[in-house]
């Protein structure tokens, strides 16, 4: 055999065996997020419920032995990391044996198991909250061949402590790793304890540093466009929406508090909406609304922005005033040079949207392999505008790490 | 301290000072505009006018106009056409308007010969540069046609009930109609409001109302039919009076009439209005100067619980204050109090008087006076 025809031949042989041993087409819809959610409400991803399969994952709980199987179940309140659900997860043995959950890769409307190529990820991330029992020896990891984990002793869980902890799992330093051919990429291993703990913010992560982006659209045909306008029409009268609207894209996760603001970027606290060119002292106020949905919609959803009156003169969507319209607020704009210290100019952040004005009531419903694209839509109050005048802002969306 | 190592600890100061405090990672800027042009028509708002009473005769156009500057001025023509005979113009001018202004433009009085109009709105905005801009109502070459009328029919059904309108055209002020519920006739019937020429001299009414002060006369046909429920009818009285108190009367045959009861007048409309229970001739009389005596309540001894005290013949803007013995004032009551012109014995403040007696004060708006007596309350 000759080196042209082993060269060949090894290079068929490569091929074959890339096609046998992984898919590199992992989490079909996905493939080139930089994040990928096996449990985030913010990004896109496979966001895991028992019984399921998201982009062709499926979720095992499993037990071997004298142990049960863990409860896993998805609480939502206001102690979550991230968003407002999480697992809370419950271990209990009566004698030796093993237990856990894992994610599987599968395929096919069978779901069939299958092995996926997950070497551009880097890290695995998540979060774990120790409440009951010793969590110390859990093994966490992944599935090739064979398990490769590590202990969440190993990965500074401080069992006595009761608040979220950060756990991040080097994926190439998990021993005798081989990432082209992994077939349970989130792997939950007990033995002999009972324990129950709390996870949430399950994330895959490539070692690159991802994106933020955001769109300006026109809502007549979701065309892209460079400015926001209104119609000339609008003069006089009161709170209108604009004719586009921005819409949001987020790949990047470089901390767990981070925040997407929205405000004006005039240079003054007064100048808090659409400045006249000529006349600076002439301001047209502005308000933003950020929404999962393109509105109006089926829903009742509208454009039409109503105000209440004294004290709140709360600004909200006509179209639900028949329900509380804390639930579909809009918000009036700041600009940048007031250095708002709430969240009043804060329209995504690792909460949700900020699409109620309750704290506890930012808007995350819905999340999973769909694309998260949360849409912001802005409004401007006419009454005072004048006639002959041309009126400018700078609308700056921004995301903060914190 | 050399210069080499001032730079590296401010260096370090820097990646210090950015590392302890937030930082923003990435942004998009997007510029927001909008142009207005000095003069910016954007709507006229105007519901078509379709009849006008042949008696009143007076076709009156209401419109408002947005628009977006401030300080303009805007001149609104009426234009028009009686039995399609030359070109007529009505106009209201006004100065420094901002945003929305409203409009009302009359023609003069229509003589009884006429038989149509057609009409069209003319709006000019003007800023003060000298900029004009105009709008049309239907549009700069159409015209609403109007029919002169003297009546309005439509048929009540039984099951459904059913309104009769007759508009005056006149839209500064109230319509003539009478709004019938289901069950009133057995039978699908069809009602016709007719406005009538006022009779050279008044008839007479034995109830003590002004002979001569007949200001609206209505037929409502066919005559004779007692209602099977109440309707509640609301007549236009025209324009020309500046009376503000009213009787409703009705008749079979225009010779004698009859006082309707629980009239209600609406002077910004124009209108009367009540529950009626049967067809007939239906007549609007300015209603004739009231003594003291029929302000007065008639009960001049109320027990708690068992009656109230009433007031006769109040209504917007007129009022009555209770006052004990020693002058103080107890009690108030003004047009708009849910109970009406009655004094039950409460105080202001809700609980009940003392029994003794009482001294009341009425003043009558329109007759510039106060009425007072004296009325006992025994708890």
């Amino acid at each position: 055999m000759n080196k042209k025809t082993k060269i060949i031949l090894s290079a068929v042989v490569y091929l074959f065996m890339l096609a046998v041993v992984a898919d590199n087409s992992f989490a079909d819809n996905l493939a080139d997020k930089y994040v990928y959610s096996l449990f985030n409400e913010n990004f896109n991803g496979a966001t895991q419920e028992a019984g399921t399969v998201y982009d062709n994952i499926k979720y095992n709980v499993w037990n071997g032995g004298g142990n049960s199987r863990p409860a896993v179940d998805i609480v939502a309140d206001s102690t979550a990391k991230e968003g407002n659900k999480y697992y809370s997860c419950s271990i209990s043995s009566t004698t030796n044996g093993w237990s856990g959950f894992c994610y599987t890769f599968v395929t096919g409307s069978s779901n069939v198991e299958t092995r996926r190529d997950i070497s551009a990820f880097s890290t695995l991330e998540f979060y774990i909250r120790p409440k009951t029992g010793d969590v110390s020896n859990i093994q966490v990891g992944v599935t090739d061949s064979a398990d490769r984990t590590v202990s969440l002793s190993s990965l500074g869980v401080n069992n006595s402590s009761h608040t979220w902890q950060k756990c991040t799992i080097n994926l190439t330093g998990l021993p005798s790793v081989n990432l082209i051919n992994i077939k349970n990429t989130f792997l939950f291993i007990t033995s002999n304890l009972t324990a129950t703990f709390d996870l949430d913010s399950i994330v895959l992560k490539r070692s690159s540093s991802g994106s933020f982006d955001a769109a300006l659209k026109n809502i007549s045909d979701s065309s892209s466009t460079t400015k926001i306008t209104w119609d000339e029409t609008v003069l006089g009268s009161s709170w209108t929406a604009a004719n586009q609207y921005i819409e949001l894209s987020l790949d990047k996760f470089e901390s767990d508090t981070w925040k997407i603001k929205i405000y004006t970027n005039n240079g003054s606290a007064s100048k808090n909406g659409l400045v006249a060119v000529t006349d600076e002292t002439k301001i047209i106020p502005m308000c933003w609304r950020i929404s999962k949905n393109t509105l109006p919609n089926s829903d009742g959803d509208t454009l039409q922005i109503a105000q209440s009156g004294a004290p709140n003169y709360a600004l909200y969507d006509k179209g639900k005033s028949a329900t509380d319209p804390s639930y579909y607020p809009w918000f009036y704009m700041v600009d940048f040079a007031e250095h708002e210290s709430g969240d009043y100019d804060v329209a995504w952040s690792y909460k949700g949207f900020h699409a109620a004005k309750d704290e506890n009531y930012w808007g995350m419903m819905d999340m999973s392999k769909e694309g998260i694209y949360p849409k912001v839509y802005l409004g401007a109050d006419f009454t005072n505008a004048l006639g002959g005048l041309t009126y400018r802002a700078n609308v700056k969306l921004e995301l903060f790490n914190e | 301290m050399n210069n080499k190592i001032i730079c590296l600890l401010s260096s370090l100061v820097i990646v210090i000072f950015a590392a302890v405090f937030s930082y923003a990672a990435d942004y998009k800027v997007f510029s927001a505009e909008i142009v207005f042009s000095s003069v910016t028509p954007a709507s006229i708002t105007h519901s078509a006018i379709t009849t006008v009473s042949s008696i009143n005769g007076i076709l009156k156009a209401k419109a408002y106009v947005d628009f977006g500057s401030n300080n303009l001025s805007a001149v609104a023509d009426l234009r028009y056409y009686v039995n399609g005979q030359s070109l007529n113009i009505s106009t209201v001018s006004k100065g420094a308007i901002n945003h929305r202004t409203e409009f009302y433009i009359a023609t003069p009085k229509l003589n009884s010969s006429d038989t149509s109009v057609s009409y069209q709105l003319k709006i000019t905005l003007q800023d003060s540069s000298g900029s004009t801009s105009y709008l049309y109502w239907p549009s700069s070459s159409t015209y609403q046609s109007v029919n002169i009328v003297n009546s309005s029919s439509n048929v009540v059904t039984a099951s459904g009930g059913g309104t009769v309108k007759f508009e005056s055209g006149n839209q500064q002020y109230g319509d003539t109609e009478i709004v019938f519920s289901s069950g009133t006739f057995a039978t699908d019937q069809t009602i016709t409001i007719t406005e009538l020429t006022l009779p050279s001299m008044s008839p007479s009414y034995s109830g003590g109302v002004s002979t001569s002060q007949m200001v609206a006369l209505y037929s409502v046909t066919p005559l004779g039919i007692t209602l099977g429920a109440p309707a509640r009818a609301t007549f236009y009285y025209g324009t020309e009076t500046s009376a503000t108190r009213f009787e409703l009367m009705r008749s079979d045959d225009q010779i004698t009439w009859e006082k309707v009861s629980n009239v209600t007048t609406d002077l910004t409309n124009k209108t009367v209005s009540a529950d009626i229970t049967k067809t007939g001739y239906y007549a609007i009389y300015v209603s004739g100067s009231l003594s003291d005596n029929d302000y007065r309540p008639a009960k001049r001894v109320v027990v708690q619980g068992r009656d109230v005290f009433k007031f006769n013949n109040l209504s917007d803007g007129d009022s009555v204050k209770i006052y004990n013995v020693n002058g103080k004032r107890i009690r108030e009551i003004k047009s708009g109090d849910a109970e009406g012109f009655k004094w039950d014995g409460r105080r202001d403040s809700g609980s009940y008087a003392e029994s003794g007696t009482y001294i009341y004060q009425i003043k009558v708006k329109d007759k510039g006076k106060l009425i007072s007596g004296t009325i006992a309350f025994v708890k």
